[in-house]
């Protein structure tokens, strides 16, 4: 094709789209490998003369910075409009912070790079919005979290977590006379943690709070408060005992709910004072249900110095209110507080901001919470409610609990009506399954006759004698793959009336084969009498072993070779001597006896008395000594304590049923003592028997080994706690690993869109999404 | 219009004239790199293989293994012609493997050899029937290698690019038999990216194998067990076979994708791991391949828990930009002060240096107005000369396969942060192959 024809072309179809008055969509962002967003408001091309809000948001692939009108989320496109305006930024810009200086002028904006001590100014008052080169603060070490603490009007001042356990407090003000920013000084100071998430909350400028995986003091580990009063420091440190690392931290001056208030409105608020709360997530490393507090999003009260304690106050059931818990890894918080303008239709009352339950379903509250989660999801908080913000009410169906179980050799384990003691018709099994709402985890349960104690199946093993009597180490040799059978979360040797079953497969013991398979290891069992304490040869402690001599070819076969030395290359497995309840998630869960009420509940008088009589709890295994346990320390005692560690409320409930008589008749098996929405109750509880196939006939007194009974819902595998979270997925193919989140108050320009959450995801895009609409809103820029 | 000239006939001319010098039968160039896939220091000497990628030169002879010194002005020390497609490069150190020779241990994928060259103290190369046949009817393209040594162990281990049912299959050498005994083992789905060997536990490290749930496999190899049956595919013997398992990965955040994996000249179980970014529900429904959203260096502690599984418990994440590739440790430093770590992501062309000490980090990226990267065109292999050149200081060699040089980084190991590429004629010293 000529030149000439192509253009003659090329025009024609210019004057076809003019005439029909189409266009092209306006370029998106072109964002590449976002890795941080701020919002602030500045000056750029768009409106060189005006003060707008921008979202910042930074390209580590392209090392720039890519600029978004968050009232609308266009992007500011470069001076030839054919492609966005971008702020070079050296070197993979990885974390942004922005700040008001309280005046009239334009916000602060910094900017650091992946392995840089510098935060560099971005000019925001000019529509250069070029980084300060001049204005940069090299800090001496890098840099790995930003945030914005309140300041004077006219100044503005950002903390700097640093590696090597540094923080530095960098301050800048307003050019005299004119609308431009410059640095005036910062000054760093070491601490004796590593700092790796900073917050400061609105309003208050003296105050910044640091998430460490660190110890802060001897046996405290949560969040560091830095004490900004003296500018210039030093920094006065002060440990918030979160019981466990933190790794992200927000911190919002909001009103909670009133103790005993289900009011979806204001009324729950009514006469509370405003407190300033700081939300730290919880460390992986240091959580769950084998730890001193689950995994979350631990709240922490900084008056007092540490967690918030539970709710309700009035009957408390825990030592510290429950983390607010998610099914994925938080990535990046932040956090929205009432619009200045309400929106049109459905407004809370004045100070209050409204989040949508589900499309009908509406609360007022006076902070919200977005959370952006390692499965792409961007989960939701009524911060005012210390609650996962659910898309549903978990009183609207019954969690589930339905038993299931098939008949063998004319009979299975069955739930009995406790009242009763009769066995149910399968269809009203359920019934005689005890569940609580907030308490009941999603799992799913098992119940086994000499089932497999959880973790102990098929491990390597060891045997020896000490003073005479047979051992049995789960290890490959006393430094590898050793299990701590010492310590109390495997449960081993707790059935009162049942002794624990190991079952061993050996080779080359003399006079012990495989009688069907020669060339096969020969497998044998016998019980468990009790445990033997870590020693050099055992650093895990180790089962002892039932053994009379004659009665088991291959128990005096390893007796005898145990005599010799410690006997290796042994295969074991620990079965319950009765029935053991397990559940998928949280593993070990007790000993039901047969024909005896269970109940799987946190203890009435809290965690920290059982913790503080079994310090075994916290053993983390060899090489470490345990620590003694004796006196008031108790297998019993420590059998509590690691129980109870596994069915921790979980969440706390907004609801009550009201007058809804189906409402009340789901839930009337909950104790007459407690009430929704501050309902204290057992996760399970049951009674169980065996149940013969043929009505009349007399069962065996015990079931058949691995009888089983599980305990789901439907056709689920699972037991869901019916606590549905409220949450935006964006649609994109690629969805995950968010690493950035702002809130921003778009009522100014306007009102209907309400308080958003915008998000940044490597993939190339962000998110600008609320719960403030019928629907969860997820609009992508891209 | 005119038309175009044909392809064919531009080939023929073009073969007819200037172009035609260099013909397939010629073996590859002694002295030059072409395109370089293997680094590995030995003997002070860098050791290069090149893999005639382009098969420009003779499949037989194309590829090379060339030893230059680089403190030398880079002489040529040594060359050896190979098989074309070279894989990744192993050193095996005489005093530390017990071997009467350090040797250079190069797969090759392809015609699935594996060369075994003895390196002389002078770099030297030598190598009579040095390569032996290293597949089976299960797996073929060795070409991740990795050395184990400790006293009475002296071992490689091969991983390889396909196998029949995409099934990670490890092939160990006995450095110490001649000819060496190999034993084969298979480890699940994935294939074998890295491996690293922890000489205190004497456990052999495997990365990618196992998928994406179980990213980080080991096999105790000590007392004397077998890695596993002679002939692949046969049933081990479970009374002699060497124990393994699996690391834990449930604290690590989910669509992570490790790649490679050192550990910490302390023995303590820290370690240092890359990992490519995806999103686990587009990998659940485009397989492991969906997009790559950026890789992370991970500094994690690997612990056995109270139920004896080992943990990865991850310490510190860092951005390093797409393609994560191999990360290496540099010689140990004085004062009990923690490592210097150096990471490379190939598809950005940056190489990152980390003080595990004080956190700090530095990079060599991309020149800021050409775009180019410091390290060459698709970065590919990173070695660590064990040994510290005077005044201490560590060096790091990155290949370039499209460039065909090797770029070297010198680390001072009290002040990674003051690392540096040495100057050569205006630019960046780049390291093309031996002076002869």
């Amino acid at each position: 094709m000529s030149t000439a024809r192509a253009l003659a072309l090329s025009a024609l179809a210019a004057a076809v789209a003019a005439c029909s008055g189409s266009q092209n969509a306006p370029p998106g962002p072109a964002l590449r490998q976002p890795s941080a967003v701020a919002l602030f408001h500045g000056k750029t091309i768009d409106a060189p003369a005006d003060l707008r809000p921008y979202l910042a948001v930074a390209s580590a692939a392209r090392s720039e910075i890519a600029l978004v009108d968050a009232s609308d989320g266009t992007p500011v496109l470069a001076p030839i409009q054919l492609g966005t305006l971008v702020v070079p930024a050296p070197d993979r810009p990885a974390i942004l912070a922005a700040a008001s200086l309280g005046d009239d002028g334009a916000d602060l904006l910094v900017v650091a790079s992946d392995g840089d001590g510098r935060v560099q100014l971005v000019g925001t008052w000019t529509a250069a919005n070029a980084v300060e080169d001049a204005q940069a603060a090299d800090l001496g070490f890098d840099v790995l979290a930003l945030a914005a603490v309140p300041s004077p009007a006219g100044t503005a001042r950002v903390a700097a977590a640093l590696v090597d356990g540094g923080f530095a407090l960098i301050h800048y003000a307003r050019e005299p006379g004119g609308p431009g920013i410059s640095l005036t000084s910062f000054a760093v100071q070491a601490l004796p943690f590593q700092p790796v998430s900073l917050a400061a909350a609105a309003g208050d400028g003296t105050h910044v709070w640091a998430a460490t995986r660190d110890e802060l003091a001897p046996g405290v580990q949560g969040v560091a408060e830095l004490d900004l009063s003296n500018p210039s420091g030093p920094w006065p440190v002060r440990a918030i005992d979160a019981r466990g690392p933190t790794r992200l931290v927000a911190a919002v001056r909001l009103q909670e709910r009133t103790d005993g208030s289900a009011a979806d409105d204001d009324a729950a608020f009514a006469g509370q004072p405003t407190v300033t709360r700081v939300y730290a997530v919880l460390d992986e490393s240091g959580c769950g249900s084998g730890k001193r507090i689950d995994c979350g999003i631990a709240m922490l009260d900084p008056a007092a110095g540490g967690l918030v304690p539970d709710w309700p106050l009035s009957a408390p059931a825990m030592p510290y209110r429950a983390p607010l818990r998610l099914p994925a890894r938080p990535l990046a918080l932040a956090i929205a507080t009432p619009p200045q303008r309400p929106p049109p239709t459905n407004p809370p009352a004045a100070g209050f901001m409204r989040l949508y339950r589900g499309a009908t379903s509406l609360v007022s509250t006076t902070a919200v919470g977005a959370v952006a989660c390692d499965d792409g999801s961007v989960y939701f908080l009524d911060l005012g409610r210390f609650k996962v913000a659910t898309s549903s009410s978990p009183l609207a169906a019954r969690p589930g609990g339905t038993p299931s179980a098939t008949y063998s050799d004319g009979h299975r384990i069955y739930v009995r009506d406790p009242a009763t003691g009769a066995f149910p018709p399968d269809a009203e099994g359920s019934k005689h399954v005890r569940v609580t709402p907030g308490w009941t985890p999603d799992d799913s349960w098992s119940i086994l006759w000499q089932g497999t104690l959880a973790g102990l199946g098929s491990r390597a093993a060891q045997a020896g004698k000490t003073g005479g009597q047979l051992w049995l180490a789960l290890q490959t040799n006393p430094s590898s793959e050793v299990v701590a059978v010492w310590h109390p979360a495997f449960g081993v040797d707790r059935d009162p009336v049942h002794r624990d079953v190991a079952v061993i497969q050996a080779r080359g013991i003399a006079g012990c084969v495989n009688a069907t398979d020669l060339s096969a290891a020969a497998q044998f069992e016998t019980r468990v009498t009790g445990l033997l304490p870590p020693a050099p040869e055992h650093p895990g402690g180790a089962l002892l072993l039932e053994y009379s001599a004659g009665a088991d070819g291959c128990m005096d076969g390893l007796s005898a070779a145990a005599d010799a030395g410690v006997v290796g290359k042994l295969t074991a497995t620990v079965r319950a001597g009765g029935l053991v309840l397990t559940g998928s998630s949280v593993g070990y869960a007790g000993r039901p006896q047969l024909d005896q009420d269970f109940s799987l509940a946190y203890p009435s008088g809290g965690e920290d008395a059982l913790a503080a009589l079994c310090p075994l709890a916290d053993w983390e295994g060899p090489p470490a000594a345990p620590p003694a346990c004796t006196g008031s320390c108790t297998r019993a005692v420590c059998e509590q304590l690691v129980l109870a560690r596994k069915v921790r409320r979980f969440h706390h409930l907004a609801e009550t049923c009201g007058t809804e008589q189906a409402c009340i008749d789901r839930w009337a098996d909950l104790p007459a003592a407690t009430a929704f929405p501050g309902v204290n109750g057992p996760a399970l509880a049951f009674r169980l028997g065996v149940q013969p196939q043929v009505a009349g006939t007399t069962p065996p007194s015990t079931p058949g080994r691995d009888a089983f009974l599980g305990i789901r819902s439907g056709n689920s595998a699972s037991l869901p706690s019916g606590v549905s979270r409220l949450t935006a997925r964006p649609s994109a193919a690629v969805a995950s690993h968010p690493n950035g989140a702002v809130a921003f108050d778009r009522s100014p320009q306007d009102a209907a869109a309400g308080y958003r959450f915008f998000v940044s995801y490597p993939a190339d895009f962000l998110v600008d999404t609320t719960p403030s609409l019928e629907s969860v809103e997820v609009r992508i820029l891209r | 219009m005119k038309k175009s000239l044909p392809l064919a006939a531009l080939a023929a001319v073009l073969a007819a004239t200037g172009c035609g010098e260099v013909t397939q039968a010629e073996p590859g160039p002694g002295d030059t790199f072409n395109y370089p896939t293997g680094i590995g220091v030995a003997e002070g000497k860098l050791l290069v293989a090149s893999s005639n990628f382009d098969l420009r030169y003779d499949d037989v002879t194309g590829g090379s293994l060339i030893s230059v010194d680089p403190e030398a002005g880079d002489a040529l020390r040594g060359s050896l012609n190979i098989r074309s497609f070279a894989g990744e490069l192993a050193v095996a150190d005489a005093a530390a493997c017990g071997l009467p020779s350090t040797l250079a241990l190069v797969p090759i994928r392809g015609s699935n050899r594996l060369y075994r060259v003895p390196v002389a103290a002078d770099g030297s190369l030598s190598c009579t029937d040095c390569d032996i046949g290293i597949s089976s009817s299960l797996f073929v393209d060795p070409f991740t290698i990795a050395v184990a040594c400790a006293p009475g162990v002296a071992r490689a281990y091969v991983g390889f690019l396909r196998s029949s049912l995409a099934q990670a299959w490890v092939t160990e050498v006995d450095l110490g038999q001649d000819p060496p005994v190999l034993r084969h083992r298979v480890f699940g789905d994935g294939r074998a990216r890295d491996f690293a060997w922890d000489a205190v536990r004497q456990r052999i490290w495997i990365v990618g194998a196992g998928g994406i749930s179980a990213p980080l496999r080991w096999v105790d190899v000590s007392g004397g067990c077998e890695f596993g049956p002679t002939v692949a595919g046969e049933t081990a013997d479970p009374a002699l076979a060497c124990r393994g398992g699996a690391a834990s990965s449930a604290l690590l955040p989910t669509g992570l994708e490790l790649r490679s994996l050192a550990f910490a000249n302390d023995g303590s179980g820290r370690a240092y791991v890359t990992a490519r970014r995806y999103d686990p529900a587009a990998g659940a429904t485009l397989g492991v391949g969906a997009a790559d959203l950026g890789g992370v260096l991970l500094v994690v502690d690997l612990v056995e828990g109270i139920d004896g599984v080992v943990r990865i418990v991850p310490l510190r994440s860092m951005e390093i930009g797409t393609g994560a590739a191999k990360v290496r440790v540099l010689p140990a430093r004085s004062g009990g002060r923690r490592d210097v770590v150096v990471a490379l992501a190939a598809g950005e062309g940056v190489l990152w240096i980390y003080d595990d000490e004080t956190g700090d980090r530095v990079h060599f990226g991309r020149d800021a107005i050409t775009g180019e990267p410091a390290v060459g065109h698709s970065a590919f292999g990173l070695a660590v000369d064990p040994v510290p050149l005077p005044g201490n200081v560590g060096r790091v060699y990155v290949g370039s396969f499209l460039d065909s040089f090797v770029t070297p980084v010198d680390v001072p190991l009290d002040d990674p942060s003051a690392a540096s590429i040495p100057q050569a004629g205006g630019g960046h010293r780049r390291i093309t192959g031996g002076t002869p």
